[in-house]
């Protein structure tokens, strides 16, 4: 932009001027009409306890504000349902935000749980009262905090079919809680749903249609005798009757999980392509995650995270395998010649091998490129997967560890320098 | 060039690729087709178009938000705002308002959206006194609406 052309543009180019006299407003916001000014409230209705104190504080500024506030159900839709530690709110004030939401869909999140919450036995009248359940079918998204009590209401209290559901996160906070969700409170055709988050609670899912689920995030550590039989396969089919829309799985199990010869047979023929899927975590057993590695197709995967625990059964060989697939058919082929950079760290942690990327890795280059390949402690281990970085070594322009441990140091430098030199020059960090 | 009038009779020429981030403007162009007339912007004080055309002049060259957008609508919920834009969005109130006025009338969203999350920015983390002592606004609630705060206010302090 030329200073000539700013002047041209900026300068008045006949000045008829003629003063303004029009007093100065004393509150110059109230030149704002209410639907700017609504606009501007709903900006502040975040999904937070804080930001509900803030719509609060907004409704209680002036008379004008109130009425806009009141007149606007964006604001209030994160708030009907809010908790104290002990459970929910007053009825008089779901009452009353349930009115100020109008016919809105509302959003019942975490936001509604305060951070010390430790809800008690008054919870189960509280919750009848409240009528959660009677507006269960008005729900865009839901976080349930599941404990016995919350299980005794759901399984009993007359339930609206829920028909708005995009968002349901289940959980019991503990590893040493397993809840399942009584499938009656999901309506076998609620074709909405576009994220599930099981956290030691479980749903069954084939109840459920979810053809356009984005999101599966499942975590369960300690797996109850009731799920003893859902292994590999089902796991599978579940992942195939959303393929299409999956952009991010997570799947943490425990190591009972079933893996039966009889699973292993499954042809890989049959792969589960997910075209969507830009993020992988798959934290399994190593012949599970053999098992499900070696059926599902992922071009487009930007973000893998791996965490595997050998049980007694498994082979150490299936572990390398994933990791020559890995390698060969997801980091290499995204691998851009030029400008390429991976990071390989060693893992903090003893007994996983973790893909993971690294999104706080300062770098001018695209999240593409930032890949962190972390090894546990075990260098016996992680001599043995040498050969599967041949072809990957010569892209490699970083090289990071942590050196307390001299055998891996030495390790690492001697294998990986040499495996990396092949290939570019002058770029290598090695020991940061 | 574009001609335009503001509201305190000043004249404006402007490259037209720079005014054409109002839609408003864009609209009227389209429809009337080339004309030596002067549009009037009988809601745009010049010292507030002057802004607005620095504004504009920014983001010369920069991608047009789709026509089909509702500019009513704040479509990016964070509160994130630019660098750049900060800086412009540094001005007295009145001004601040100002800007907000005439990029509602111009229909300019991606400056509309601007100035909505600064004042929202603002407002955020306030008590309601404090938002008050902020935008120089007066108390004016009848006795049944305080005793209604009063009892909003106890729920949301039953932790």
């Amino acid at each position: 932009m030329s200073n000539e052309h700013e002047t041209q543009t900026l300068e008045p180019i006949t000045c008829d001027v003629q003063e303004s006299v029009a007093p100065k407003a004393p509150c110059p916001i109230d030149t704002l009409p209410n639907e700017l000014l609504g606009a501007i409230f709903v900006l502040n209705a975040q999904r937070s306890l804080p930001a509900f104190h803030n719509i609060l504080a907004i409704s209680h500024t002036c008379s004008r504000w109130r009425s806009i506030a009141l007149g606007c159900p964006e604001l209030w839709k994160f708030y009907v349902f809010l908790h104290n530690k002990h459970g929910p709110r007053p009825y008089e004030m779901t009452a009353t935000f349930l009115q100020r939401c109008g016919k809105l869909t509302l959003d019942v999140g975490w936001e509604r749980l305060a951070s010390s919450y430790q809800p008690i036995a008054v919870e189960v009248s509280s919750l009848a009262a409240v009528g959660e359940f009677r507006q269960i079918h008005r729900f865009r998204s839901y976080t349930v905090l599941f404990n016995d009590l919350y299980y005794a209401m759901a399984s009993s209290a007359p339930v609206e079919p829920v028909d708005a559901l995009e968002d349901i996160t289940l959980t019991t906070m503990s590893a040493q809680r397993f809840q399942i969700f009584p499938s009656r409170i999901l309506n076998s055709n609620l074709h909405t749903l576009k994220s599930v988050t099981l956290t030691h609670c479980w749903v069954d899912l084939n109840h459920l249609r979810l053809g356009n689920l984005r999101t599966l995030h499942i975590c369960l550590p300690r797996v109850e005798s009731e799920l003893h039989r859902y292994g590999p396969v089902h796991y599978l089919e579940l992942l195939k009757k959303c393929s299409i829309t999956l952009e991010e799985v997570h799947l943490e199990i425990s190591p009972r999980v079933p893996y039966t010869m009889a699973e292993s047979a499954v042809p890989k023929e049959e792969t589960a392509l997910l075209p969507k899927l830009t993020t992988l975590t798959l934290m399994l057993p190593t012949s599970v995650l053999h098992f499900l590695f070696a059926r599902i197709s992922a071009p487009l995967l930007r973000s893998i995270r791996f965490e595997t625990s050998r049980v007694q059964e498994d082979d150490d060989r299936l572990a390398d395998t994933v990791i020559s697939r890995l390698l060969t058919e997801y980091i290499l082929p995204q691998k851009n010649p030029v400008g390429n950079r991976m990071c390989v760290v060693q893992s903090d942690s003893s007994q996983v091998i973790n893909f993971s990327p690294v999104p706080e890795y300062s770098s001018n280059e695209t999240e593409d490129d930032s890949i962190t390949v972390a090894f546990h402690h075990d260098h016996v281990d992680f001599s043995r997967t040498m050969s599967q970085w041949e072809p990957v070594a010569p892209f490699l322009t970083s090289l990071r560890a942590n050196a307390t441990n001299v055998v891996i140091v030495d390790l690492f430098s001697r294998i990986f320098t040499s495996l990396t030199y092949k290939g570019r020059d002058g770029t290598l960090v090695i020991w940061e | 060039m574009v001609l335009l009038l503001t509201s305190d009779n000043e004249m404006f020429s402007v490259a037209e690729d720079v005014i054409k981030r109002s839609a408003y403007i864009k609209n009227m162009l389209e429809d009337v087709g080339e004309s030596d007339l002067p549009i009037p912007l009988p809601n745009v004080e010049s010292n507030v178009l002057v802004k607005i055309l620095e504004y504009c002049e920014h983001y010369r060259g920069e991608p047009l938000p789709a026509s089909d957008v509702d500019p009513a609508e704040i479509g990016d919920r964070s509160l994130d705002i630019a660098d750049w834009d900060q800086k412009y969005m540094a001005v007295d109130q009145e001004m601040l308002f100002e800007i907000i006025l005439a990029a509602n009338y111009l229909d300019i969203k991606s400056l509309l959206d601007v100035g909505c999350k600064t004042v929202a920015k603002m407002m955020k983390g306030k008590s309601s006194e404090e938002i008050r002592t902020l935008f120089n606004i007066a108390n004016d609630f009848t006795p049944e609406e305080e005793a209604q705060i009063r009892k909003e206010n106890a729920w949301a302090e039953c932790r």
